[in-house]
C-alpha cells in the first residue's frame, strides 16, 4: 500500500523529534530511514506503527487517514532491535500470537506458523524457548512473529544493530530475498549507511527531526545534497579558506602523482593498510590535512616523506 | 570447610572469582551458628519427650483449631497480599502518582513499624465501634476479637514483601514487549493476560511465599487483635507462649516443631514450583 505522511512534527517536552517532516512511501518499496541517533527516524517509524501520535500532521494511506488509529487496529508487523520475543512462549506460540490473539482456528494457525517456521528456516526449532536461540535466530522469529497476520506493511527498527558482523550480512542478504518474494511494503530504520545502501530501494536521511534528502543509495551517494549528508556518509575531508563555499572531497576521491602541476602540493606523512585499501595521510602545503584511500597497487610507489601532487577527481562543493 | 572445598573441587572447573572455598565456608558457618544449630536444639529438646510424649504435645483439639488458624489465616492474608500487592506496585511503577515518594515509603512502613504498635493499631479501628468496626457491625460482622482480625494484621505486616518483590521486575519490564503485543493485534487485557502477568509470575510466588512465611511466624500484632480465646482466635505461637508460662517447655518445643515442619514442607513446595517454572521455561 503507498503511504503518505505529510507535515508530521513531534515533540518530546521541548525536544523537537520531528519537524514538518513530507515523505511518501510507495507500494512494495523497501525504504531505509538513515540517520544519527536522535535524528527523529526511529521516531517516524514508531508514528507509521500507531505507538505515538504525532503533535501536527497526518499519515494516509491510499488516500485513507490513519494518523489517530492505534497500533492495535494498524496491522503493520513490527520488529525491535532487541527482538521483544515473548520469554514465556516457545518459538510456535510467539509465532502464533498474532492469531491467537485473534481467535483464529487451531488448524489455520499451526498452518500458518508451519509455512513461516519454514520461510524463516526455523522448521526444527518450533518449540524451543528464546532464551535457547542465537541472536540471528531470534532476529528471525521476531521477523516470523511480525508477517503472522499479513500485515500491509513491515516496520523494523534497527533490526540487525545487536547482532554481530557476520550473522548481520547474512541477514541483510536474507532480508532482502524476503522482500522480494513477499513484496511486502517494507520500512526499516538504520544508523549503518552501509545497511541503508545495500538493502534500500531508497533512502531518507534524516538530520535533527527532518529529512535532509531522499532519493536512491545511488543519488545520495553521487549527489549528496548537503554537508551533513556527505559527512554523515563519512570518509571525507573538509577543506576550507575557499571563499564562500565549503569543499568537501572523499578519501577514495584524492589520487596522488609524484610530480606534475595538478592537484594541490603536499607531503605524505603516514601510510597504512585499512582493510582492502591503503590510507595515506598527507599534509597540504596549505597546512591542512588530507587524507587518499588509494588501491594497494597505486600506493606502491610511495613513501612517507615523500612530495606529491594530490587531485581531487571529484569535489563536493556546498555554498556557505 | 576442607570437606566442602573438596566438594567444589571436583564438581567445577576453576572460576574467575576465587575464594569460593572461603566464602561458602563462612556462609554454612553463619547458617550453622543462626538457623541450624538452633533449630536442631529445638528438634533435640522436643525428641526428650519421647515419641508417645511428643504426639501427646501436639494432638487434642485445641493444638489442631490453633494450627488450622495459622496457616489459614496465613494463606488468606498471603493471598490477598498479592492481589493488593500487584496492584500498588503496578501504580507505583507504571504511573505518576501525586505524592510518589510518600506512598513507596509508605509501604515499608509495616517493615518498620513495632508490630505491637500495628496490632494496636488495628484494634483500635476495627473494635465494634472503632471507624472500620463500625462499618461492618450493622451486617453482623466481627473483625476484631474474631479470626478476621487475624487475617486483617498478618495481611498488614506481609504486604510489603509483594510489593517489594515486584517492583524491580516491573521496572525492569520491557515496555517493547507491551509494544510488540499491542502491534499483533492484542487488546489490553489480552496484553496484560498473555504477556504482562507470565512474565511477573516468578516474582508473584516469591512475594507469596515470603508473606506467607511472614505471616505463619508473625506474633505481635496478632495478640492484640485477635483477642487470644482458645479454641477460636488463638493462633500457633500464641498456644506455644502460654505453654511457656506454664513451664511445659516440652509441650512448647513440640509444638514448634509441627510448626517448623509445617512451614518447610509448604515453602519447599512453593520452591519446587518455582523451579518447575523454570525449567519449563528452558
Amino acid at each position: 500500500m503507498s503511504i503518505e505522511i505529510l507535515g508530521i512534527s513531534k515533540n518530546f517536552g521541548s525536544f523537537r523529534a520531528l519537524d514538518d517532516v513530507t515523505l511518501s512511501i510507495g507500494k512494495g518499496e523497501l525504504l531505509a530511514l538513515l540517520g544519527p541517533s536522535g535524528s527523529g527516524k526511529t521516531t517516524l517509524l514508531r508514528v507509521l506503527a500507531g505507538l505515538e501520535l504525532p503533535d501536527v500532521g497526518t499519515v494516509q494511506e491510499d488516500g485513507h487517514d490513519l494518523t489517530s488509529l492505534g497500533a492495535r487496529d494498524r496491522n503493520v508487523g513490527l520488529v525491535f532491535q532487541h527482538f521483544a520475543l515473548f520469554p514465556h512462549l516457545d518459538v510456535f506460540e510467539n509465532i502464533a500470537f498474532a492469531l491467537r490473539v485473534r481467535k483464529r482456528p487451531d488448524a489455520e494457525v499451526r498452518a500458518r506458523v508451519d509455512e513461516l517456521l519454514h520461510l524463516v528456516q526455523l522448521g526444527g526449532l518450533a518449540h524451543r524457548r528464546p532464551a535457547e536461540l542465537s541472536g540471528g535466530q531470534r532476529q528471525r522469529v521476531a521477523l516470523a512473529r511480525a508477517l503472522a497476520a499479513r500485515p500491509r506493511v513491515l516496520l523494523l527498527d534497527e533490526p540487525f544493530s545487536a547482532l554481530d558482523a557476520k550473522v548481520r550480512h547474512e541477514l541483510r542478504g536474507w532480508l532482502r530475498r524476503l522482500h522480494e518474494e513477499l513484496g511486502t511494503t517494507t520500512v526499516f530504520v538504520t544508523h549503518d549507511q552501509d545497511e541503508a545502501f545495500e538493502l534500500a530501494d531508497r533512502v531518507a536521511v534524516f538530520h535533527r527531526g527532518r529529512i535532509e534528502q531522499v532519493g536512491t543509495p545511488d543519488q545520495i551517494y553521487d549527489e549528496p545534497n548537503s554537508p551533513f549528508v556527505l559527512d554523515f556518509l563519512g570518509h571525507v575531508q573538509w577543506l576550507e579558506g575557499l571563499g564562500l563555499a565549503t569543499l568537501g572531497v572523499r578519501h577514495r576521491d584524492v589520487v596522488l602523482h609524484a610530480a606534475g602541476d595538478d592537484g594541490w602540493p603536499a607531503r605524505i606523512e603516514r601510510i597504512h593498510r585499512t582493510g582492502p585499501r591503503v590510507r595515506v595521510d598527507l599534509q597540504l602545503h596549505t597546512g591542512q590535512p588530507l587524507i587518499a584511500a588509494l588501491e594497494p597497487s597505486a600506493a606502491q610507489d610511495f613513501a612517507v616523506g615523500q612530495e606529491v601532487r594530490a587531485v581531487a577527481t571529484r569535489k563536493h562543493v556546498f555554498a556557505t | 570447610m576442607g570437606f566442602a572445598m573438596g566438594i567444589v573441587r571436583r564438581k567445577r572447573a576453576p572460576v574467575a572469582l576465587p575464594g569460593l572455598g572461603l566464602s561458602l565456608g563462612i556462609t554454612l558457618t553463619w547458617l550453622s551458628l543462626i538457623a541450624l544449630i538452633p533449630l536442631a536444639a529445638l528438634v533435640i529438646r522436643a525428641g526428650g519427650l519421647g515419641w508417645q510424649g511428643w504426639l501427646d504435645a501436639v494432638s487434642g483439639e485445641r493444638v489442631w483449631l490453633s494450627l488450622r488458624l495459622s496457616f489459614g489465616a496465613s494463606l488468606i492474608a498471603a493471598l490477598l497480599d498479592t492481589f493488593a500487592g500487584l496492584l500498588i506496585a503496578w501504580v507505583l511503577c507504571r504511573y505518576k502518582v501525586p505524592g510518589h515518594a510518600f506512598w513507596d515509603v509508605l509501604v515499608d512502613l509495616p517493615f518498620a513499624l513495632p508490630t505491637a504498635v500495628a496490632g494496636i493499631a488495628l484494634t483500635a479501628l476495627w473494635v465494634p465501634d472503632g471507624w472500620l468496626g463500625r462499618l461492618v457491625e450493622p451486617f453482623g460482622g466481627k473483625v476484631a476479637f474474631a479470626w478476621p482480625g487475624v487475617v486483617v494484621a498478618l495481611t498488614f505486616i506481609g504486604l510489603p514483601f509483594v510489593v517489594r518483590t515486584l517492583q524491580p521486575v516491573l521496572q525492569s519490564a520491557e515496555k517493547e514487549l507491551e509494544e510488540a503485543a499491542e502491534s499483533l493485534g492484542a487488546s489490553p487485557a489480552q496484553v496484560v493476560w498473555r504477556v504482562v502477568l507470565p512474565s511477573l509470575r516468578p516474582a508473584l510466588l516469591t512475594g507469596f511465599a515470603l508473606a506467607f512465611a511472614r505471616a505463619v511466624g508473625e506474633y505481635g500484632s496478632v495478640i492484640f487483635i485477635c483477642g487470644n480465646i482458645p479454641m477460636q482466635t488463638e493462633i500457633t505461637p500464641l498456644l506455644i507462649v502460654s505453654r511457656l508460662e506454664q513451664y511445659d517447655y516440652a509441650g512448647a518445643t513440640a509444638l514448634a516443631t509441627i510448626m517448623l515442619a509445617l512451614s518447610a514442607v509448604i515453602l519447599a513446595l512453593l520452591q519446587a514450583l518455582h523451579a518447575g517454572r523454570r525449567t519449563a521455561l528452558r
